[in-house]
């Protein structure tokens, strides 16, 4: 295992830092995962004082190798997704770096390429999200032409959730139009099939929208002592659900008022 | 009982292949997804409480996920976050904001407060079951220790 020798060595660890919580955060990691891997790492290499505050929008990161000399840097975290392969690809490389398997200058390499890697095909998302919201359908006593609707409805979401990815308010505006389109496929299909359950479908094709996951998170997050995150993740999960009430909402209002033909 | 184990863990599997988990955790997290639903339905009729249903359903994900993520390499939360996934009141949280916008307050209140209190015990169990987990991981490390000093 290297130790800080030198200036030059203080920043690379720096680096590897902010890559590593960087890339936990943005992928989906939970803030006290980001928190842990920074401070281990840090004592893996003879830091004395390290500190790392991570919070789900951002982190700061202060080191010192003697208590008078330390070296912060801030970051502010803007995109959010869940991609659990890039997560554990992190970990992986921070546990090889603190049992010495791996020495700063390749696991900078590896996390570098980890960072500006696309992982996840895209046929696999639009898969995954048909077929979940498919089967979620079934497990709500749907019928097989629910499936099929349902798996329509999952499909479109994906296709959108794809074009919006670049737009600014992603979240929001994701939850809006979701909400929207999955209630107008849904009543669409009731006009061509009667049979539909409208209820088994509009639910089953949420599913991959809801903030669920978040809201458990959020509850665990404050459980543990992460209030910041707890608060943060929490309002995020009704803010998105709030879009998709009003996004469905809006639509079921109008189709009320066209009397069942709009 | 079998079609809900099924669909809850075809859920779960394509829940997986949405989030791009490691593809050597797929078929686990489906397996588990299916085994956490059907303790809940069966706990949960049992009992005729929701709620014991949630919490013992969400424990059981839990620990298996913990076995899970020691024996692959992995971390827990892959398993974990994927195979609650059908538990998970996210419905009843959109639920709750739709009748709100439909002025329907009585019931957005019940279902609110059913929600809240359902990812709550959700929560718990995660949060309890790691605990415990981690507690008796722990223990039985050191008893091996000191058999090896003596």
């Amino acid at each position: 295992m290297d130790s800080i020798t030198n200036d030059v060595n203080v920043h690379k660890l720096m680096k590897v830092l902010n890559l590593v919580a960087k890339i936990i955060l943005e992928n989906g990691g939970e803030t006290h995962r980001a928190e842990d891997t920074i401070n281990r790492i840090a004592k893996s290499f003879g830091i004395e004082e390290a500190e790392g505050v991570v919070i789900p929008v951002g982190f700061f990161i202060t080191i010192s190798r003697n208590g008078l000399d330390s070296y912060t840097t801030v970051k502010r975290i803007t995109k959010r997704t869940t991609d659990l392969y890039k997560m554990n690809e992190a970990n992986r490389i921070s546990r090889m770096l603190t049992e010495g398997k791996l020495n700063l200058d390749e696991a900078l390499e590896e996390l570098q390429g980890l960072s500006t890697r696309t992982t996840g095909n895209k046929w696999l998302l639009l898969i995954g999200s048909a077929l979940s919201s498919g089967f979620f359908t079934l497990l709500f006593n749907g019928s097989i032409l629910d499936f099929f609707i349902s798996v329509f409805c999952g499909t479109i979401i994906q296709i959108l959730a794809l074009m919006l990815r670049v737009e600014e308010m992603f979240p929001l505006v994701m939850s809006l139009l979701g909400g929207f389109s999955i209630s107008c496929i849904a009543t669409a299909s009731t006009l061509l099939f009667p049979e539909v359950s409208l209820e088994a479908v509009i639910s089953g094709a949420i599913m991959p929208l809801l903030p669920g996951l978040a809201m458990t998170n959020a509850i665990r997050d404050s459980m543990q002592g992460d209030l910041i995150s707890g608060l943060v993740r929490g309002t995020e999960a009704i803010i998105i659900a709030i879009g998709l009430a009003v996004g469905a909402g809006f639509y079921l209002k109008l189709w009320l008022l066209g009397g069942g033909l709009v | 009982m079998f079609s809900d184990f099924f669909y809850a863990a075809m859920a779960a599997l394509f829940f997986a292949l949405l989030f791009n988990v490691p593809k050597i955790s797929i078929p686990v997290t489906a397996l588990l997804g299916g085994i956490g639903y059907v303790v809940f339905l069966i706990v949960g009729e049992q009992s005729s409480s929701q709620m014991l249903g949630f919490f013992v359903g969400t424990s059981v994900i839990t620990i298996l996920s913990e076995i899970a993520a020691r024996i692959m390499k992995l971390a827990t939360t892959i398993f974990v976050s994927i195979a609650i996934i059908p538990l998970v009141p996210g419905l009843g949280l959109y639920k709750t904001m739709l009748f709100i916008v439909q002025n329907n307050y009585e019931l957005a209140l019940s279902t609110g407060i059913q929600t809240m209190s359902a990812a709550g015990t959700m929560a718990m169990a995660i949060a309890i079951t790691t605990l415990l987990y981690r507690f008796i991981i722990n223990l039985i490390a050191k008893i091996n220790k000191s058999k090896v000093t003596i």
